[in-house]
C-alpha cells in the first residue's frame, strides 16, 4: 500500500508561543510531522539524538546554548540532519555563521507561512532555503572576498560535476539543473553529493558561494575578485 | 453559554500571525475576526472589526488604534502585545508577563470583557 513520506520536525525555540503556532501551522500538513519540541540549545541537542528528526527549525536567540552553536553540535553529532533557522535576526553575522555551522537554510519570521512550507521541503530534499534578500548577501559576500587558495580541489572535480556547480552558482534547482544538463534529477542529487564531499561543504550555498570565489559562473562578468 | 471574545490579530510577522490565528481558532469561546498586519490603515480597520481584544507582535501604541477625530466607544479593546525579539506578553491595561505560554495568552483573553468596562456598558449596567 501506498505511503505519504512524512517529514519528521523538530521545532526549537524559547518562545511558546511562537512554537506552538508554528507547530499548528506544520501539523495541517499532510506531509509534515512534528516530532518533537525544545526551547533551548542543549534540549535541541538531546531531543534530536533521541528523535532522529529530519529537519530541525532552529531559532538563534535561545537562552543556555544558542541555535548557532546548537547547529554545530547537532551537525557533528548528526550530519544527516538538515538545519533550517529560523530567526528574527537578519544580522549577516549570524547568517554567514549559520552555514559555518552547517545549516541548510536561514528564514527570517517575517516569512509566510507558505514560504515556510515551501523552505521545509526544500532543505528536507537537499536544497536550499534563504529568505528573500539574504541570499544576495550570501553571495555577494563571498563574491567580495580576496581571491584564496582554495582550501579542497577543485581539480578533483569532474567536467560533469563542474557543469552541476556553474549552475549551482546562479541558485539552479536539481530540476532547472536536470533540464540545462539534459541529464536526470537523481544524477544531478549525486553530482550534488560528491561536490560536497570533494570540496568538504556542506550544502549547496556554501557551493555556491565557493562557485563564484573559484570563477565557476555562467556569468563571465563574475568570478575572483 | 460563554460570551465568545472577538480578537484581531496585528501582525509584523505573517508567520506569527497565522500561528496565533490557527492556535485561537481551537478555542470554542475565541473569534478571530480579523488578521491585519501592522501599517498606517490598522486602526481603521480594526475600528471597523470593533474587537474585544487586540493581539499585536510588537509594541505599539494602543492610542494609534483609536478614532483621531476622538469619536468612538468607550475605552477600546484590549491590547496585548507578544513581542517576538524580548519573548514577552504585555497587557497593555493591567499585567506584564516574561516567556507567556499559551494559558497565559488565553486567560489574558478570556478575562477582557471584565478587564474594562466602558461608560457605555457601565451606563447600560445602571439603567
Amino acid at each position: 500500500m501506498w505511503k505519504l513520506e512524512r517529514i519528521r520536525v523538530l521545532l526549537v525555540d524559547d518562545h511558546e508561543l511562537f512554537r506552538r503556532g508554528v507547530k499548528s501551522l506544520l501539523t495541517a500538513e499532510p506531509d509534515i510531522e512534528v516530532v518533537g519540541e525544545a526551547h533551548n540549545g542543549r534540549e535541541a541537542l538531546a531531543k534530536a539524538q533521541e528523535l532522529m528528526p529530519d529537519l530541525v527549525l532552529m531559532d538563534i536567540s535561545m537562552p543556555e546554548i544558542n541555535g548557532l552553536e546548537a547547529t554545530r553540535r547537532v551537525k557533528q553529532a548528526m550530519p544527516y540532519v538538515k538545519i533550517l533557522i529560523l530567526t528574527v535576526s537578519d544580522l549577516e553575522q549570524n547568517l554567514f555563521e549559520a552555514i559555518k555551522a552547517g545549516a541548510q537554510g536561514y528564514l527570517l519570521k517575517n516569512v509566510d507561512p507558505d514560504h515556510l512550507l515551501d523552505a521545509v521541503r526544500k532543505a528536507y530534499h537537499g536544497e536550499a532555503a534563504i529568505s528573500g534578500g539574504l541570499a544576495a548577501k550570501i553571495l555577494t559576500e563571498f563574491a567580495r572576498r580576496d581571491a584564496q587558495p582554495a582550501h579542497t580541489g577543485r581539480e578533483s572535480l569532474g567536467a560533469r560535476e563542474i557543469d552541476v556547480l556553474r549552475e549551482l552558482s546562479r541558485g539552479a534547482s536539481n530540476k532547472e539543473i536536470a533540464a540545462t544538463l539534459c541529464i536526470s534529477e537523481n544524477t544531478v542529487r549525486n553530482h550534488v553529493k560528491n561536490i560536497l564531499a570533494k570540496l568538504h561543504l556542506d550544502n549547496r550555498v556554501q557551493a555556491a558561494a565557493y562557485a563564484i570565489r573559484e570563477g565557476i559562473t555562467s556569468d563571465p562578468t563574475e568570478g575572483p575578485r | 453559554m460563554a460570551a465568545q471574545r472577538r480578537v484581531v490579530i496585528l501582525y509584523q510577522n505573517g508567520l506569527f500571525g497565522a500561528g496565533l490565528r490557527r492556535l485561537l481558532s481551537a478555542e470554542p469561546d475565541i473569534q478571530v475576526v480579523g488578521t491585519v498586519p501592522i501599517g498606517p490603515q490598522m486602526g481603521a480597520v480594526v475600528r471597523g472589526l470593533a474587537p474585544d481584544v487586540v493581539l499585536v507582535d510588537r509594541a505599539i501604541d494602543p492610542k494609534s488604534l483609536r478614532d483621531p477625530s476622538g469619536k468612538g466607544h468607550g475605552s477600546g479593546p484590549r491590547v496585548i502585545c507578544l513581542t517576538l525579539e524580548e519573548n514577552q506578553m504585555d497587557v497593555l491595561d493591567s499585567q506584564y508577563r516574561p516567556s507567556p505560554n499559551v494559558d497565559d495568552l488565553l486567560e489574558a483573553i478570556r478575562s477582557a470583557l471584565c478587564a474594562v468596562p466602558s461608560p457605555e456598558a457601565l451606563t447600560q449596567t445602571h439603567d
